[in-house]
């Protein structure tokens, strides 16, 4: 489906138009749902918080700045939404052993990746990602699978810039230890 | 951003690895129960009720104008005369207002600028320019150690 500028619908929604709203909804919804259920984990709680975060950003709209990026904006409010319903906010990630990080070759471990048939790939990807905190899985999936910048990262986590490439940097490498240690176990136990 | 500034985030291999996990998306009627929670009517342009630089300039020459209007005027005279109170009428309100007034010039007879006091706040204006340009100078660069 192809959606015109959020400029499009807000204008309409200003005017009086609210089912205009609609086209907002369907064109943000899949990202917006991401967020939250990166932070809840839970799909009802999650499809409850974008909603709320809809609603919200509904209600808001009079606030919002044109000159900002509509998108941006929404998805803080999905974010916050998401946050507060999880009443924990990790600002600490989990610790991870600089030791063992400092052991891990990129190669091998793409290598070793490369020669899992498609779906023990997929299984183990999946495995990995659950396993990460919230907020790290939301970071690798707006990073590394949605491509948004890091100062859309930040604007959307209120983490600094610095901080954001930070927490990516750590992500990365706990990634590779962790895939590391999960192809170890499976030619250990297959 | 600088290009070298993400390069140690970069990483193809793990970009491809993470677009291979299977994305939930919301329900089919996900749209609808987002509308059925939007409230119907116009919706409110908010208000922006903070002051615009000029405003506060305008608001901060009000005040010192009347501070300086008190200051530099003996109001006493005009005060009785409106009020129709002699002298020694001994109108305590009067009195009071006037130790009021008088309690403000001498808060204010003492009140001069230093080369000094000058040097101070410059300095500090400096040091406020100085941090905020830092602040933003180093979010802009990445540490990773």
């Amino acid at each position: 489906m192809a959606f015109k500028e959020d400029e499009f619908y807000i204008s309409k929604v200003a005017a009086g138009d609210h089912n205009a709203f609609a086209g907002l909804v369907d064109k943000h919804k899949d990202m917006v749902f991401t967020i939250a259920v990166k932070i809840l984990r839970k799909r009802e709680d999650a499809e409850e918080a974008a909603q709320d975060a809809f609603v919200k950003a509904f209600n808001a709209l009079g606030s919002f700045k044109r000159e900002a990026r509509f998108s941006t904006w929404l998805y803080r409010i999905a974010y916050n939404t998401a946050i507060s319903r999880s009443r924990k906010k990790q600002h600490e990630f989990a610790a991870i052993d600089e030791k063992m990080i400092e052991n891990y070759t990129t190669d091998s471990v793409s290598k070793s990746i490369n020669e899992l048939d498609a779906e023990d790939r997929i299984s183990a990807i999946n495995t990995l990602m659950e396993k990460l905190p919230e907020e790290e899985n939301l970071l690798l999936t707006l990073f590394y699978r949605k491509e948004k910048s890091v100062e859309e990262i930040s604007e959307i986590t209120g983490y600094s810039q610095s901080n954001v490439k930070v927490k990516l940097y750590r992500i990365r490498k706990r990634m590779y230890t962790d895939l590391e240690k999960y192809l170890k176990e499976k030619e250990y136990h297959g | 951003m600088d290009k070298q500034d993400t390069e140690h985030i970069k990483d193809d291999f793990l970009k491809r690895l993470v677009g291979l996990t299977t994305e939930e998306k919301p329900s089919a009627d996900f749209t609808d129960k987002v509308m059925a929670g939007i409230p119907n009517g116009v919706l409110a342009e908010e208000e922006d009720t903070s002051l615009k630089p000029w405003q506060w300039l305008l608001l901060a020459a009000a005040l010192t104008g009347i501070v300086y209007f008190i200051v530099a005027f003996d109001l006493n005279p005009l005060f009785r005369q409106l009020t129709n109170v002699s002298e020694d009428g001994g109108a305590n309100y009067l009195n009071m207002f006037t130790s009021m007034i008088q309690l403000f010039s001498n808060a204010f007879s003492g009140f001069h600028f230093t080369s000094i006091s000058v040097m101070v706040i410059i300095s500090g204006f400096a040091l406020y320019l100085g941090d905020k340009f830092l602040r933003k100078w180093s979010s802009n660069q990445a540490v990773v150690i």
